[in-house]
């Protein structure tokens, strides 16, 4: 049944390209819809747009596993959404007619900004395409069965069929469903959490038993650690500065297993972990036994003590008594964290061990983005929260919406409409992500399957609907984004910067070639970026294009005395001054495989630096080029 | 209006850097500080929005008459 449901979404999604695309005759269609979208669907489809594969599978995830700071991003994307209304939606409009780039060209007419947005444009679009499609990889898996690379080359395929088929009409129209039906079935799942409420022991609506951790007691003398049970011969002990402790390699009945070393009051606890092993030989083990279908690592995290009890009061608990009851700081969770090494052998180590965690610090920021840390620590709050404010009025695929509708009253509207979807969809986002939490769903190994796993926790139909859904999704979301790029490599760069002057037919051609090259582009990098929380993925492209572009935006709209040369250094400045920081930051060099202390740039999040550099960079330009405007308004005085 | 919600979303970035302490208090309701806070910005964000939307009406209501008058007369 699962398969079933999931295929009818896609064929539906095909087949309603296929339907508008035999519809669509001129570029204004293929890359504005016409212009014809009514606001109130163009405003679900702005919330099909946005809450791509990074809200729904990214953001439920690392609340799943890091609390409250996974729903710093929901606010800082929704807080995006004031910049865009009250700033961008109706000038951006006005000024507009297919891209970003004619909207900050529309009034220079300058090749520079022609080549400097368009570049801007696909940089951002591949930027937010990656973590589209590692979530389309992370789906499949767990729903067909297939390799992580099958599902983004599948997403792939599909994606550039829909954008070669119709363009941006039936792009609105696949995101039109898919946001209504992403907020119709996350409200159903957050439903079904208050309504079985908290337990101590999940075992998911009794489908898959509670598993109980053991702890083994042991003693340490001269740096040797016996176990006190019988039958357990410790093999190895290894410290691992990265988890502030060491583990333990036992073996029991011919079994090597990884435990934690706990030391506590004098005492020695040896406590249980999962682990993933690959020998010098290649061969893959997991929790001691050969790795396969039938023996892959448990679904983990619960709550361990609720409000001081061990035993949890069984029945429904209403929205806020759940909100609430996690915040208490008598409630502990188990969550889990994960650390890699290679063992005495040479073999390459991967443990997940439990970590405990009260309620109180759990349901405020401080976990991932240590907000308590030292000041660079604190400035990397700052800047992921300045990056996710500003980013949104900068994203290429969403600034392109503003064209499918009419005129400007439509385009406030519709950004009206997105923010209530959206506002509402990232409330749910906070429960989807602590349902995940303490119903002992979560893979330790991947945190980005949070929200699907806590649907299939309430049985197959809701797990396929919102696995087709999530599809759905990437698919929405990566159409729109290659039709964004397309549209920069079709109109803005062959069209407009190199000046071919192609024709209707010709524009829509190149915008398919293009659609093909950067989806070939997505699927490769979508490969490379495997398991990485997708919603830091996209924290980042908010970074690029909250630097890249919206500095040029807003001085064009704000000051007179901006220039061409001040709008292209600012865009060039901002992508190399963002894409540089993000290359050499701690995150990116853990991503590398190297050590992140060693990384040149002290914080991940690059907006506090490069968003003040490329406005600085265009103020400081257009002062200096000021005659070039003096000119202009000579040459257009008659 | 603009101003107005970037000082309420700064306030929320400073008092987490400043007091994060004052995040874990209960603050209504039962919720903490940190979920009153986040909610609050994504209701007032709408709250807003909708406001907005109404005085951009009234604005060009009052725009269409003057049009229409100016034509007719």
């Amino acid at each position: 049944m699962v398969i079933a449901i999931f295929l009818f979404f896609v064929l539906f999604v095909l087949g309603l390209s296929f339907y508008l695309g035999s519809k669509t005759r001129t570029s204004s269609g293929y890359y504005a819809a016409g212009g014809q979208i009514h606001w109130g669907v163009n405003g679900i489809a702005f919330a099909g747009d946005y809450l791509s594969a990074a809200s729904f599978l990214g953001i439920c995830g690392m609340i799943a596993t890091v609390g409250y700071d996974g729903f710093l991003y929901s606010i800082g994307y929704l807080a995006g959404w004031i910049v865009a209304l009250f700033v961008v939606a109706e000038p951006l409009k006005r000024l507009g007619r297919f891209t970003f780039t004619d909207a900050v060209d529309s009034k220079y007419n300058s090749r520079g900004i022609k080549l400097a947005a368009a570049i801007s444009t696909l940089v951002v679009s591949v930027c937010y395409l990656i973590p589209q499609m590692v979530g389309a990889g992370v789906l499949v898996t767990p729903l067909l069965g297939l390799a992580h690379h099958w599902g983004v080359i599948m997403v792939g395929a599909i994606v550039i069929t829909i954008v070669a088929t119709a363009g941006m009409t039936s792009t609105t129209y696949v995101q039109f469903l898919k946001g209504a039906m992403l907020i119709v079935f996350s409200f159903a799942l957050v439903w079904c959490v208050c309504a079985r409420g908290l337990s101590t022991k999940p075992d998911q609506g009794g489908k898959v038993p509670f598993y109980e951790y053991k702890s083994l007691p042991a003693s340490e003398a001269g740096g040797q650690i016996t176990v006190a049970e019988p039958g357990w011969e410790v093999v190895a002990v290894q410290e691992v500065p990265a988890a502030k402790g060491s583990f333990a390699k036992l073996r029991k009945d011919g079994v090597e297993t990884w435990w934690y070393v706990d030391h506590k009051d004098g005492q020695v606890l040896l406590r249980e972990t999962q682990s993933q092993v690959t020998d010098s030989q290649g061969r893959k083990f997991v929790n001691g036994a050969p790795a396969g279908e039938g023996n892959a690592l448990r679904q983990v995290s619960n709550i361990e003590v609720l409000r001081g009890e061990t035993v949890a009061p069984p029945g429904s608990i209403s929205p806020f008594g759940l909100l609430s009851a996690m915040g208490d700081p008598n409630t502990q969770v188990r969550r889990w964290k994960d650390v890699a090494f290679d063992d005495e052998t040479g073999a390459k180590v991967k443990v997940f061990y439990p970590t405990l965690t009260p309620g109180n610090k759990l349901m405020r920021p401080g976990l991932k983005f240590k907000v308590e840390g030292t000041p660079l620590e604190k400035l990397d709050f700052i800047s992921l929260m300045l990056a996710l404010f500003l980013g949104t009025a900068a994203l290429p695929h969403i600034l392109i919406r503003y064209y499918t509708v009419p005129n400007p009253a439509a385009a406030r509207k519709s950004t009206i409409v997105a923010i209530a979807a959206i506002g509402f969809f990232y409330i749910l986002t906070l429960f989807m992500g602590l349902g995940a939490m303490v119903n002992g769903v979560l893979n330790p190994a991947d945190s980005n399957m949070a929200a699907p796993l806590l649907a299939r926790s309430f049985g197959n139909f809701l797990f396929a609907v919102i696995s087709a859904i999530a599809f759905a999704t990437v698919l929405g979301t990566v159409s729109g984004l290659i039709v964004a790029a397309s549209g920069a490599v079709a109109h803005d760069l062959l069209d407009r910067f190199i000046g071919l002057g192609m024709g209707d037919k010709q524009k829509i051609r190149a915008g398919k070639i293009s659609a093909f090259a950067i989806g070939a582009v997505a699927i490769l990098l979508g490969i490379i970026f495997k398991g990485v929380n997708v919603t830091f993925l996209v924290g980042l492209a908010f970074a690029v294009a909250a630097s890249a572009n919206l500095p040029a935006v807003l001085m064009l709209l704000f000051w007179k005395g901006t220039t061409a040369k001040g709008i292209t250094a600012s865009i060039f400045m901002g992508i190399i001054s963002s894409l540089g920081l993000i290359v050499f930051s701690p995150d990116l060099y853990k991503l590398y495989g190297l050590d992140p202390t060693t990384a040149p740039i002290p914080f991940s999040n690059p907006g506090i630096v490069s968003i003040p550099l490329s406005l600085i960079t265009l103020v400081a330009v257009s002062l200096l080029t000021r005659n070039d405007n003096s000119a202009q308004a000579e040459t257009a005085t008659p | 209006m603009f101003v107005f919600y970037s000082l309420f979303y700064a306030g929320f970035v400073w008092v987490n850097l400043s007091n994060p302490t004052a995040m874990e208090a209960e603050w209504l309701m039962g919720l903490n500080g940190a979920t009153v806070y986040g909610f609050a910005l994504i209701i007032v964000a709408l709250i807003q929005a909708l406001i907005y939307d109404v005085l951009c009406r009234a604005r060009e209501h009052a725009l269409s008459n003057q049009s229409r008058d100016t034509s007719e007369g």
